[in-house]
């Protein structure tokens, strides 16, 4: 099920009030929450329920199992079995086939024959979210961080809970499945959070990221000779990977806060960011802080001197490109943002002290974006030849004039929202605008959702992943 | 702002969450609708013609094109798949004829196929009509044609279009407001072959009415195709017969549209053969004749189930101007 249909309006209309009517049982409610996740997920195809309880089954018996262990030893084993599991099903469904392939082609330019079948499995929706989410459970148990949970309700509820089960935000135990064993409190400030999350989200999805998808899909296309369409298509993508992302993340939060549930927030307005270092701050955190805790800091981090620091940074962002997907762009997109980051700590320990003006970390760190959403939406290698060769093509048509109208069109409330947020301080500050003012600019958005609702319909593009 | 309708120790009741969304969101829930009803109010007897979709556009431009007038020997009607599947400027080289193709969608029925066609004629009335259809185009129920009143406003000769109340609020707005403004390209492979609706639009008049689908039809096994004519579809191929009269059409060749060789059978081929005859039955003897083609082509023609895809469209209508042979001369 996606957020923006008239299966979920319909679905969470029904969820919400059973769910509050069983306030007064938590196991009963977490149940429910459960069983309502479970028809969530298995809208799409129920049989990937079985593969996604079979791994977080693992997990759980593995994390009792370490918690009872007594030798250190025997706590590693277990924790090898959790991430073996883990690892070894998003193996199997996302990168067997992209590996394979890869050694075929490879072994065909050297004229090497090689007979290995590939497996074309179908990627199960939210594979990358929900394994690391029970990775990161296991670490935590492993490293005492945080203790086993008992209650089998709480802890599949945590790995399974609907908002966030399909496209992140990637929770944490400590954050998550300690609310799960908390009865729900919910405050009229929750609730006008969620309003305003809700209806911003569902704006940002409908009539921003699905607006400008159609652009972007004629930009992005073998064959495609035009310049400025490479140019303004991924000026396109660049906004329409932040709203669509961005959207799912916050409707997901909005919905949670109905349910009593906070989720952490995803974005902190990434297109302000300074420096690359600081974009990764602001840009779908959950991953970004999961990347950190646990592998650059896992290998190493900055503990074993600056050469191993940017070897450790470049690793870190590859294997966050290909946990996008299982393909060569994504991992361009990895070296690409793992060498800047690493630069640019070079850099910033080179000239220690000496302050750089604001408007160029801007606009390098932004330059640096742009050319790394071009190579993450180059989706064949005959793509990204034909649009990048098509920058030696750069003639100016009424089309670009009428693409680039679309983009500021499309950009111009999200850009008036998140400057009003950055001035306030707050992801939050349109909560704090004068009552009527408030109510009409959400039943502005809330007309435009309307207008525009499955207008184009374009799938959430990170359910892909 | 912050009072807490919860405390921290106790869960909050079902009354009390329902009445703070009440709160929260009664003041832009009613303005929404407001705006949803204002607009549905300003724009339900507005009679502008839609351009929402690309079934649209298709119709908007085939019907900008009937307006120009153009003369012609030879007139290719029906439905999509006659649309795509015939190429009007190859089959007039073929054929040494002036050959328009005013050939609509399936649901827009006979009676609006004819229709353009009449209004198109005004100035070169052609002398032989060619009518292609699919098997699933003659299938279609009454309902299927009042779906959305365009049978019944080309029908009628108006410009004018039906706006259905719960949608001509959120259509107009967004065909007045947003479509202006994005100014956005079709949808799906059709955006990325023609670019803008303006451009399908220049293609159509410069190809006489001729359009190509771009998709590639998905490789796979698939139910044979099955053609039985509806009550509907005969009952409207009348008011089809008489524009054509009207025009002086002399002939009127009935061609089915090709079918994908994995869904096409000896049955489908016999089937079609019916279908073919019962359209020509419904005509006064002698003047309407069943063009027997081979109707099973290699799913490779194909861009869709009933469109056939740029090289197969060539193919057809080299096969179709061989069939036609010295006709119209």
């Amino acid at each position: 099920m996606v957020f923006d249909s008239y299966a979920f309006l319909a679905f969470f209309a029904l969820v919400l009030p059973v769910f509050h009517l069983l306030r007064r049982w938590l196991r009963l409610q977490n149940a429910f929450l459960l069983a309502a996740s479970c028809v969530f997920y298995g809208w799409w195809d129920w049989r990937f329920l079985f593969l996604m309880f079979g791994t977080a089954a693992v997990d759980y018996f593995a994390a009792l199992g370490m918690e009872r262990a007594s030798t250190p030893a025997r706590r590693k084993h277990l924790l090898l079995l959790s991430l073996a599991s883990n690892l070894t099903v998003l193996f199997v469904f996302k990168y067997f086939d992209f590996f394979v392939a890869s050694a075929l082609a490879a072994g065909d330019r050297l004229g090497v024959t090689l007979n290995v079948p590939l497996l074309h499995v179908v990627l199960p929706v939210g594979i990358s979210f929900y394994t690391f989410q029970s990775i990161s459970y296991a670490v935590d148990v492993y490293r005492r961080e945080f203790r086993a949970e008992r209650d089998p309700i709480a802890y599949f509820t945590f790995v399974c809970c609907f908002p966030h089960l399909v496209a992140g935000p990637i929770q944490r135990p400590s954050h998550l499945l300690t609310q799960l064993k908390h009865s729900r409190v919910v405050t009229r400030a929750h609730v006008r959070e969620a309003v305003w999350l809700l209806a911003w989200g569902f704006f940002l999805k409908e009539c921003v990221a699905d607006a400008l998808a159609p652009f972007v899909a004629l930009a992005f296309r073998e064959g495609q000779t035009s310049g400025w369409w490479t140019i303004l298509g991924t000026l396109a993508f660049t906004v329409q990977i932040y709203c669509d992302f961005n959207a799912y993340s916050i409707i997901a939060r909005g919905a949670g806060r109905l349910l009593g549930l906070e989720f952490i927030w995803n974005f902190k307005q990434p297109y302000f960011s300074l420096s690359l270092q600081d974009f990764w701050r602001r840009w779908h955190i959950s991953l970004s802080t999961w990347l950190r805790d646990y592998l650059y800091i896992a290998l190493g981090g900055n503990r074993l001197g600056p050469k191993r620091t940017y070897v450790n940074l470049l690793m870190t962002m590859v294997l966050g490109g290909l946990w996008h997907g299982a393909a060569w762009n994504f991992v361009a997109w990895g070296v690409l943002h793992g060498g800047a980051l690493a630069i640019e700590r070079f850099a910033g320990e080179r000239f220690r002290g000496r302050s750089r003006p604001a408007l160029v970390g801007w606009a390098t760190t932004m330059a640096i974006v742009f050319v790394s959403w071009w190579l993450f939406r180059c989706q064949s290698w005959a793509m990204m030849v034909d649009t990048f060769t098509s920058l030696r093509h750069l003639e100016w048509t009424t089309d670009h004039t009428r693409l680039l109208g679309a983009i500021v069109s499309a950009s111009a409330p999200v850009v008036g929202v998140e400057v009003f947020q950055w001035r306030r301080g707050d992801l939050l500050a349109p909560l704090t605008l004068a009552r009527p003012v408030y109510s009409g600019l959400v039943a502005v958005l809330l007309f435009g959702v309307y207008v525009m609702f499955k207008r184009f319909d374009y799938g959430f593009i990170y359910f892909q992943f | 702002m912050d009072s807490s309708i919860s405390s921290s120790s106790e869960p909050i009741r079902l009354r009390v969450l329902a009445r703070e969304l009440v709160r929260e969101a009664w003041a832009p829930v009613a303005v929404a609708a407001l705006l949803v009803a204002a607009s549905t109010a300003l724009f339900v007897h507005d009679r502008g013609e839609p351009a929402v979709t690309l079934d649209d556009h298709i119709v908007a431009a085939q019907r900008a094109h009937a307006r120009e007038h153009r003369p012609a020997d030879l007139v290719v009607v029906g439905d999509s798949s006659a649309l795509m599947g015939v190429d009007p400027v190859l089959l007039g080289q073929r054929l040494n004829l002036r050959v328009e193709s005013y050939a609509l969608l399936a649901w827009a029925g006979p009676a609006a196929w004819g229709a353009v066609a009449a209004e198109a004629g005004a100035a070169g009335p052609p002398k032989v009509a060619v009518l292609g259809v699919n098997a699933a185009a003659v299938g279609l129920s009454d309902g299927r044609y009042h779906e959305k009143g365009t049978e019944h406003l080309i029908v009628e000769g108006t410009r004018d279009w039906p706006r259905f109340p719960w949608t001509a609020g959120r259509d107009r707005t967004y065909e007045l407001v947003v479509d202006p403004l994005m100014r956005f390209p079709l949808p799906g492979s059709y955006g990325v072959a023609y670019g803008y609706p303006d451009v399908l639009r220049a293609r159509l008049m410069e190809n006489h009415g001729g359009l190509i689908d771009p998709n590639r039809l998905a490789a796979g096994p698939a139910a044979p195709v099955r053609a039985q004519p509806s009550p509907a579809f005969l009952g409207r191929l009348p008011r089809l017969w008489s524009r054509l009269e009207g025009l002086g059409v002399e002939r009127v060749m009935v061609v089915s549209t090709p079918v994908p060789a994995a869904r096409c059978d000896a049955q489908t081929e016999h089937e079609l053969a019916g279908v073919r005859a019962a359209i020509a039955a419904t005509a006064r003897p002698g003047w309407v004749t069943a063009l027997d083609l081979p109707v099973c082509r290699p799913d490779a023609d194909f861009a869709t189930a009933t469109h056939l895809a740029a090289p197969g469209r060539a193919a057809f209508t080299v096969a179709l101007a061989e069939a036609l042979g010295g006709v119209g001369r």
